[in-house]
């Protein structure tokens, strides 16, 4: 037991990154009420994209990384235009909008493999992978900067929704879409902004997981792992997504250390089960019942 | 049942589109290259058929064996146990190939050893190391598996060996991928040596493919302060635990490791990886191996895998002279060819096969240490009782 | 006439058309996707290898087991279904990892990572297209039985279900239960034609496949699920050269589908003959100035 602080510390690390992809991937979920698993091609947009920028040198590395969440919100736009739009003008079923993000998700996974190859790519040391000793733990500095980061743009999420006039709008629309609709909300550039904000989000994520991980076409399977988070959470609520993921991350490190490494998935998948069990809606999560 | 009837015709379609090529006896003699050409293996699998392509050119150019050409028939694994198995049920049926040379992937091979027997055709992996392989779980030997090189017990022992009796390290923590044949059975294997040497495995943890984050582990690993971290595991893995160790502030232990590295590992942890100990199967400061290797560099993209490119060299070579040797192409002949070659000219030295298991005799590992941007050739070890 | 190739691909299409269609049921009737169905038939096959490798009992038999198992394994996603699909689909993932993970920490019962084999090729293709045959037919007395009539007025309209007193979570328990039955089997047949198994066989990759197999088909189409398990086991040996490719195709055609055409390459209707024959009436009728307005009826024999 003398290693839990640290692996409380391991488990806040793992979580904070789950809790800046599970964010975007809630808040599309509270909007229109389906899981968008094509959130994993945003994320390796991203990670992609500021490798290429840095390597060429051409741009200060902060500029690049700006960019690179630039393009992933586009591309998020540009997916929420094409591949859900005529879904929710034909209708809207959530079969269906959980298909087309998986064949989007699957397409551009395979896309990059073939096109740009499976070998990961390394980014270029910015930060030194030295970590910071106080009473015998170990924080890495890389760590406190991808921390950091996350908590910067989870704050700046929060400021938007909270001041201003198009957040207030979209808090309208995950209450009730239709109504905000009624209400004079333009909802097509209101999905798109929501989908730009899930597209930063994630590709600022593929960055930070680029930096520490390194940069692979698989990378967005760690998505996965943000959604149980998310669930565990309560799907719909954002501080439930951030609470639920870093409670994830934090289970995962305990579990792999002090119970068993072999079955850590396994143990995490009952624990999910149990939850759903014992508080459907997760940790902080509001349930509203379909309505007729 | 109306709808399957069309379902089978449209199979039937589908099918007869595909397989159109007729049995050829009197061209080229096709030799089957099992390789992984996509997903992460790729990284040994496209050395070691391109090598094959560029082997296979020399020997034509030098005049081919019994008045022939050898062509390299080229089989995509794709890295999966049944699209292996459907590519070599094709190339059996559709180019008639005479054996089946690779992978190095031991379940790939395991999987597809039932369709080389069905076919009559011998079966050489290039690396796969696991026991399974070549033998049933009853110690019986597959009459049409055969390797040309050593096996997972051995390499464990080879481990346990050297940090025992070179290094003089008495305990040692093994992180594992719970989910690879390889990863688990070099584990077993250095367990049972390094135990019976005397010095003691403070603990196993294991970890899933995909997975990222090592900390959770090496934090208890390291709490038990082992003098030897062991990582039976594949490249990308070694790079991703070896720089979250040392972040964590693992600098005296010993890290080593089994042919699962690379020298691409490198490129990712360099600096992490500076002294740390890799299990090969030949140096590459051998001259013949490096002049091999120098072939393969200036034909195609340069590779660091010079080991993969050594054997599918000299795969191709054997099997070419066990052709010729024979007379024939005929499946049953070159087997037993094979199963009985002794003291057998291959590239770097003699090959003698063990009947009894199909494995080659007298195989010694190497051993190479991570210095500077390479991995330097330290010495060639067989353990000694 | 046919090499042992081609009936060797012909056996595996009969394997993966037992799996989709059970999956049909699940995905395609009553409007729940899973992640996670190669889990089902990871336990119905390494059940049935076990039980016929050291415990001696009989090819049918372990089939039969096989799928058995699996059906029983299902009854841990219970609790998932009285929520929203999504928390199914990733509840699914969970368990196909999970099952997975069981697997490799099998020991000396299932051979972990380093695998268990010592089966014989049993699965040949005329066992194989009989068992395809089997589940076909069982499947359309299902669908067409009140329960299939049930599971899709749950797909259609979950509220409207519940106020006419259906219970929608134990209708799409049984949905489920008898999906994983399906997948058990065809995980058993396959434990017998490749002779050989590793966990890592049984991955998110092939539940993919099988449950986007249901969709190109078309939601609500049997004979649609079929033709695409055909399609898409064949494509890949049709095409091996383009394999990095054909991933990339099958992703993008996904997308296309569901967009353009959400119901499939079949929609909701059944292959018959019937339907081909309206079909060329239709055109030449269309052809003829002023069509007579009449209507037959559609699709479902």
């Amino acid at each position: 037991m003398s290693t839990l602080f640290q692996q409380i510390i391991n488990g806040l690390s793992i979580g904070s990154v789950y809790a800046l992809i599970a964010v975007g991937y809630s808040l599309v979920y509270s909007i229109l009420s389906f899981s968008n698993f094509a959130h994993s091609s945003f994320l390796i947009m991203g990670a992609y994209t500021g490798f290429f920028l840095i390597s060429t040198n051409l741009m200060p590395p902060l500029l690049a990384i700006l960019l690179a969440t630039i393009v992933s919100g586009l591309f998020a736009i540009f997916i929420e235009r094409f591949a859900y739009r005529p879904i929710r003008a034909k209708g809207g079923k959530s079969l269906y909008y959980i298909i087309a993000s998986l064949g989007i998700s699957i397409f551009f996974e395979n896309f990059v493999v073939a096109a740009i190859g499976a070998n990961y790519r390394t980014y270029p040391s910015l930060l030194p992978y030295k970590a910071i000793k106080f009473w015998g733990l170990r924080v890495s500095i890389l760590d406190l900067v991808c921390a950091g980061i996350a908590i910067i743009f989870l704050i700046l999420l929060e400021f938007f929704l909270k001041r201003t006039k198009v957040g207030m709008a979209i808090r309208a629309a995950a209450f009730d879409l239709t109504t905000a609709s009624l209400m004079g909300v333009n909802v097509n550039f209101l999905l798109s902004v929501v989908f730009l904000i899930a597209g930063f989000l994630a590709g600022i994520a593929g960055v930070v997981l680029g930096i520490k991980y390194t940069v692979y076409p698989q990378l967005g399977s760690l998505t996965t792992k943000a959604f149980i988070g998310a669930i565990l959470g309560g799907l719909g609520s954002l501080p439930g997504a951030i609470i639920g993921s870093v409670c994830l991350g934090v289970i995962e490190a305990c579990t792999a250390a002090f119970i068993s490494s072999q079955l850590r998935d396994l143990i995490v998948f009952l624990i999910l089960i149990i939850v759903l069990i014992v508080r459907p809606h997760g940790i902080m999560g509001v349930y509203v019942d379909d309505k007729v | 049942m109306k709808r399957v009837a069309i379902a089978i015709f449209a199979t039937f379609i589908l099918i007869s589109a595909a397989s159109v090529y007729g049995a050829d006896t009197t061209g080229p003699i096709k030799i089957g290259y099992l390789a992984h050409l996509t997903g992460d293996a790729s990284v040994w699998g496209i050395p070691e058929t391109n090598t094959a392509k560029m082997a296979a050119e020399e020997i034509n150019a030098a005049g081919g064996i019994l008045g022939r050409k050898i062509e390299i028939v080229s089989m995509d694994s794709r890295s999966n146990a049944a699209d292996a198995v459907n590519a070599v049920k094709k190339a059996v049926a559709e180019q008639n190939i005479v054996a089946v040379l690779g992978s190095n992937w031991s379940g790939i091979n395991i999987a597809t050893s039932s369709v080389c027997a069905e076919a009559k055709i011998p079966q050489i992996s290039s690396y796969a190391t696991a026991v399974k392989v070549t033998m049933n779980d009853d110690g019986s030997v597959r009459p049409w598996a055969f390797r040309t090189c050593f096996m997972d017990p051995y390499q464990g022992k080879v481990i346990a060996y050297y940090l025992n009796k070179e290094l003089g390290k008495k305990t040692a923590a093994v992180l594992y991928d719970i989910g690879s044949d390889y990863s688990t059975g070099l584990t077993q294997y250095f367990e049972d040596n390094f135990t019976k040497l005397g010095g003691k495995v403070l603990g196993k943890w294991a970890y899933k493919a995909g997975d990222v984050d090592f900390r959770p582990q090496l934090t208890q690993i390291l709490s038990k302060k082992p003098e030897v971290l062991m990582i039976p595991i594949t490249y990308k893995d070694i790079s991703l635990v070896v720089r979250q160790a040392r972040e964590l502030g693992m600098e005296d232990t010993v890290i080593m490791g089994g042919d699962g590295a690379s020298p691409a590992m490198l490129a990712m942890a360099g600096p992490e990886l500076q002294g740390s100990y890799w299990v090969k199967h030949v140096s590459p400061e051998d001259p013949i191996v490096a002049g091999i290797w120098k072939k393969y560099d200036a034909k195609y993209k340069p590779s660091g895998e010079y080991a993969n490119i050594y054997k599918a060299y000299e795969l191709v070579y054997f099997i070419a002279d066990i052709i010729k040797a024979s007379g024939t192409t005929n499946g049953e002949t070159i087997r037993k060819a094979i199963e009985n070659c002794k003291d057998f000219k291959i590239a770097d030295g003699l090959l003698t096969m063990d009947p009894k298991t199909h494995n080659p005799l007298n195989k010694s590992a190497v051993i190479l240490q991570a210095v500077g941007k390479e991995l330097k050739f330290v010495t060639k070890y067989a353990p000694v009782d | 006439m046919f090499s042992s190739y081609m009936l060797s691909v012909i056996t595996l299409i009969c394997i993966n058309v037992v799996a989709v269609t059970g999956l049909a049921l699940l995905t395609g009737f009553t409007g729940l996707f899973s992640f996670g169905h190669s889990g089902f038939m990871s336990i119905g096959a390494y059940a049935a290898a076990i039980l016929f490798v050291k415990f001696n009992v009989p090819y049918w038999a372990v089939l039969l087991l096989g799928g058995v198992a699996a059906c029983m394994v299902s009854g841990i996603m219970y609790p998932t279904l009285r929520l929203k699909g999504d928390y199914f689909a990733i509840a699914a993932l969970g368990f196909g990892e999970s099952v997975r993970l069981i697997m490799d920490n099998g020991g000396n019962l299932t051979g972990g990572a380093r695998g268990f084999g010592g089966m014989p090729t049993l699965t040949k293709w005329p066992g194989a297209l009989l068992v395809a045959a089997l589940a076909l037919i069982l499947m359309r007395n299902i669908i067409r039985s009140r329960f299939g009539r049930t599971l899709i007025a749950i797909r259609e309209d979950k509220i409207a279900a519940q106020s006419m007193g259906i219970n929608v979570a134990r209708n799409q328990y049984f949905a489920l239960a008898i999906s994983a039955f399906y997948c058990g089997v065809a995980g058993a047949m396959f434990a017998f034609f490749m002779t050989y198994l590793q966990p890592m066989m049984f991955d998110v990759a092939k539940s993919t496949e099988l449950s986007s197999s249901v969709v190109f088909g078309g939601i609500g189409s049997l004979s649609g699920s079929v033709i695409a398990a055909v399609i898409l086991t064949a494509i890949p040996e049709i095409f091996r050269p383009l394999m990095q490719w054909r991933m990339v195709f099958y992703g993008l055609a996904l997308v296309l589908t569901i967009v353009i055409k959400p119901t499939g390459l079949m929609g909701s209707k059944e292959l018959s003959f019937s339907f081909a024959k309206q079909f060329v009436r239709k055109i030449t009728s269309a052809s003829k100035r002023g069509s007579r307005g009449e209507s037959k009826p559609k699709g479902k024999k």
